[in-house]
């Protein structure tokens, strides 16, 4: 049966898919950057994904309803959260409910699990971890993402922190998303 | 992993700058190129095999209604299960309105997956 997903995607173009394919790469690898074993790549997981949401005769198929989740981006990205966790839980996943039973949960609900990421880093969780070290860098970069945290989207974020613009919040992830890779960095030097 | 920080990385994964996600990806070795190319292959072949399946999907729905028609002739007609489904879905009385002269084959023939899987349930439904 044709699913809504596969009529998206054939109606994309060239440069539309390649845009697509390129967002959901860099997103699943700064995910899985995080790791610190991996054992699994970026196009792997978004690979899976793809033929979990197109093939509707899958029993692990995910699928796309627009009329609940009109952002087709923004669904599959929450279905990569979901493969990276799964590939990193697996026997955690298998003892709970199945996360993808529901397609169209939200963006955020499915990443609590990955027992195999980092979960703690000189005894403090990698959340704290990043706080304790971006405040040390530049307090501004903690402020937003602690405002980020409790849920403020960018554009309030310039009224709250009373910036310019909303270029400044996303040149601020910018240098945020620079200082995480920087203490990755770090951890591998360790 | 907590919540918060799966929820910080997520956010932070999601790249608003093309050129910057783009120097990211090469920053991590991958030649933008060949991986556009893969993507595009991938799609590709993926839609294909989607496409070969739904085909023979359709032709086993087809067949199986065909079937069933055949062995129920006796006791039911298309058109009288079409207009139970009519009930429920409004498509079919428009598109069969007008197709009264249409002999029952090519009736089926014009039929979607998701209808003659309709067709199907009902004579399944009806033979139990």
């Amino acid at each position: 049966m044709s699913s809504e997903a596969l009529k998206k995607l054939e109606n994309l173009t060239r440069g539309e898919y390649e845009d697509l394919y390129r967002d959901l790469i860099s997103f699943a690898e700064f995910r899985l950057g995080f790791n610190s074993n991996r054992g699994v790549g970026a196009e792997d997981i978004v690979n899976t994904v793809f033929r979990k949401v197109i093939d509707t005769e899958r029993d692990d198929h995910r699928k796309w309803d627009p009329q609940k989740n009109p952002n087709f981006r923004n669904f599959l990205r929450g279905c990569v959260s979901s493969e990276i966790s799964n590939h990193f839980n697996l026997k955690a996943t298998e003892s709970r409910s199945d996360p993808d039973s529901n397609p169209d949960i939200n963006f955020f609900e499915n990443l609590e699990s990955g027992s195999d990421l980092i979960d703690e880093i000189h005894g403090k969780e990698l959340r704290d971890f990043l706080f304790d070290e971006l405040v040390e860098i530049d307090e501004k970069l903690a402020e937003v993402l602690y405002f980020t945290e409790e849920g403020y989207k960018p554009n309030e974020l310039v009224d709250k922190l009373g910036f310019s613009d909303v270029n400044e919040v996303y040149n601020i992830k910018k240098r945020l998303r620079r200082a995480c890779e920087g203490l990755l960095e770090k951890f591998k030097n360790e | 992993m907590d919540k918060n920080s799966s929820k910080i990385l997520s956010w932070l994964g999601d790249f608003e700058d093309k050129s910057e996600r783009d120097e990211y990806l090469k920053s991590k070795g991958y030649d933008l190129e060949e991986l556009d190319k893969r993507g595009m292959n991938f799609l590709g072949d993926l839609i294909s095999t989607q496409k070969l399946k739904q085909g023979q999907r359709h032709k086993e729905l087809f067949q199986r209604a065909k079937e069933l028609l055949e062995e129920r002739r006796d006791e039911i007609e298309l058109g009288s299960i079409l207009e139970s489904i009519n009930k429920s879905n409004s498509q079919f009385a428009y598109q069969f309105s007008k197709l009264e002269e249409i002999n029952e084959e090519d009736v089926l023939g014009m039929l979607s997956d998701e209808q003659l899987l309709l067709i199907v349930e009902e004579l399944e439904k009806e033979d139990g």
